[in-house]
């Protein structure tokens, strides 16, 4: 870039003072560079060392006594909190300080209860261990500021679904998941709106949709066939929730909730093309007065309540015009799914057909915006809807074969017409 | 928020996190010194877990306690033991009550799963004893498993565990297989 400048000088494209502010500003974004590897590798040696400390803790030291041990497993703790401390009084505007010292402590808490829970052999089982650990470190996140104790909690509070959600039976540990999860939302609220450009926000912004995907998920028991609606209703609320104007602010990088949001209404879909589930979707449901009082239903409610409010309340923001429709991908879907106890076949040509017209809409979308991602996403939905339904058809090879060359020419063909398109706008 | 709420948010939070482990200790420790102690018969196995490393799962023999109330009893079920000894001294299961018992030793406890026999009349329960782990230098851990292969192997061999009760919580203190601690 500063090579240029001279050559640019010379054009008399730019002046004197408008090359010398291009250099100091070069200079200073450079200035500011060490300043961020520091911080990543200051984070990542706190993290280590806390890591390493709980390994060293998961030895078991049998050669204390108790009283020893029980000293002992206080010492990486109080390291930590002095530490924490230092860095919040001290140097309170280096955000390397706090985060680092915010990952030390977050880990010294845990190895502190973990050796304690070894000493007195406290068989507690994990959840629960975790739970303890989260909860200790939770006010970390507001009073210390700190993103890297939310990345780290947020990941705790997953791994504690995954435990009580997926291993047992639904309990009222999946809905304290659910007041965790709320419990850190300030915290990128606010990241959203004073730091949008951070790379903290960024991964908040991946991990609190996936986070929300594996809370929902284990609410399925008995009657999963329910969690189609919850999922559909809730990736409709993902693509609302994207819309939103505070995503919109700043880079790209924060737009997961509608990423997300697209990718699993395809998803979902994707089983429902098949003829195996439909058939025997209403038959393996429990009665109405059982379904009231479970999990799944409590699920759909909630999901289906959200997307509506979200729907209803604000502005649309759709990315192109031509995929503002998918907003009412869960009411449409509803629909399909009830339809099943009167044609299940005709419920299946519908989510054929929904998939279908999703595909061609991300098509022509990636063709207005001129992106080569979205055209090919949209030709891969399309794509997977056509394909399914061959695998699941009796038509003869020859026609499925035809089919698929068909697809395959289709996919050079459209990306050859974006390109050639691009060259023409260079010339 | 100003600096000197911070400041003292912060040494809150300080102090929460030191007050949690402690508490821990603390009731543990009064469980050890004040509780009734009782000996269970058991049959260990080895795993491990990612944050507390190596421990080996204690399988008790007087979990198993055969009733004649036939319920309803269901898993989760949070149940009281009160608890005696057998003629060899080793610990035993006196009554189940689904309500906590006015007198004696008991253990709060769950029920892991309830077994009914139609044709033969006879029903048990399986309980979940709270207690049923115990942490091991992991060097050693091996070596514990190894020791009680053989151990149930050999039908004299006996392995049982130490542990004291008090007010339904109880704390394991040691493991002996064949009167050798596991821990010294």
């Amino acid at each position: 870039m500063l090579k240029d400048l001279q050559e640019l000088l010379n054009a008399n494209v730019i002046s004197q003072s408008t090359a010398d502010q291009i250099t100091e500003y070069y200079k200073n974004k450079k200035n500011k560079e060490p300043n961020r590897l520091i911080a990543v590798f200051g984070i990542v040696g706190a993290i280590l060392v806390g890591m390493g400390i709980i390994l060293i803790v998961a030895h078991n030291w049998d050669n204390f006594n108790r009283f020893t041990k029980s000293l002992l497993a206080f010492l990486p703790l109080i390291a930590g909190q002095i530490l924490a401390a230092y860095a919040m009084i001290k140097k309170k505007d280096q955000k390397v300080w706090i985060e680092g010292t915010s990952a030390f402590l977050f880990f010294s808490v845990g190895a502190c209860i973990a050796m304690i829970s070894q000493i007195y052999h406290i068989s507690g089982e994990l959840p629960d261990f975790i739970l303890t650990w989260m909860l200790l470190a939770l006010p970390q996140i507001y009073i210390m500021n700190s993103s890297v104790a939310s990345l780290f909690y947020l990941t705790g509070i997953n791994y504690y679904v995954m435990e009580v959600g997926y291993s047992r039976f639904y309990s009222l540990e999946s809905l304290i998941f659910w007041v965790l999860l709320i419990a850190m939302i300030p915290h990128y609220i606010m990241l959203l709106k004073k730091k949008a450009e951070s790379n903290y926000a960024v991964l908040h912004s991946r991990l609190i949709p996936i986070s929300i995907m594996i809370g929902l998920g284990s609410s399925a028991e008995k009657n999963e066939e329910l969690m189609f609606i919850a999922f559909m209703s809730l990736f409709s609320a993902f693509l609302l929730l994207g819309s939103l104007p505070v995503f919109h602010r700043t880079s790209k990088n924060t737009q997961s909730f509608s990423f997300f949001g697209l990718l699993g209404i395809v998803v979902t879909l994707i089983p429902l093309t098949f003829d195996w589930i439909w058939p025997n979707l209403f038959r393996s449901l429990e009665p109405l007065s059982v379904l009231i009082r479970t999990s799944e239903l409590h699920a759909v409610v909630f999901t289906t309540l959200a997307a509506i409010f979200l729907l209803v309340r604000h502005d649309y923001l759709p990315l192109t015009k031509h995929t503002a429709v998918f907003k009412y991908s869960f009411i449409v879907f509803i629909g399909i799914f009830f339809l099943a106890a009167i044609s299940p076949g005709l419920s299946q040509l519908l989510s054929n057909l929904m998939l279908l017209f999703i595909g061609i809409r991300i098509i022509q979308n990636g063709i207005a915006e001129d992106h080569l991602g979205i055209l090919n996403f949209g030709l891969l939905v399309l794509a997977t809807a056509v394909a399914c339904k061959f695998f699941d058809s009796q038509l003869s090879f020859v026609i499925r074969g035809l089919v698929f060359v068909a697809l395959g020419l289709g996919f050079f063909y459209t990306n050859y017409l974006i390109i050639k398109k691009r060259k023409q706008h260079e010339q | 928020m100003s600096n000197k709420r911070i400041y003292v948010l912060l040494a809150l939070l300080v102090l929460l996190q030191l007050f949690v482990p402690a508490k821990m200790i603390y009731d543990h420790e009064s469980i050890l010194s004040k509780g009734e102690k009782f000996k269970f018969k058991t049959a260990p196995i080895d795993p491990s877990d990612p944050f507390r490393g190596k421990y080996i799962v204690l399988r008790f023999d007087a979990s198993r306690f055969y009733v004649t109330d036939k319920g309803p009893w269901y898993s989760n079920q949070e149940v009281y033991a009160t608890l005696g000894n057998d003629k060899d001294g080793f610990a035993k299961i006196n009554n189940v009550y689904r309500t906590k018992p006015e007198s004696s030793v008991y253990l709060k406890t769950k029920v892991d799963y309830f077994q009914n026999y139609e044709e033969s009349d006879s029903a048990y329960l399986n309980l979940d004893f709270s207690f049923n782990i115990f942490y091991m230098e992991e060097s050693k851990a091996g070596a514990a498993e190894t020791a009680y292969f053989e151990a149930s192997r050999d039908t004299n061999s006996v392995a049982y565990a130490n542990v004291s009760v008090l007010n339904g919580e109880a704390v394991i203190s040691n493991v002996y297989i064949d009167g050798v601690a596991l821990v010294k």
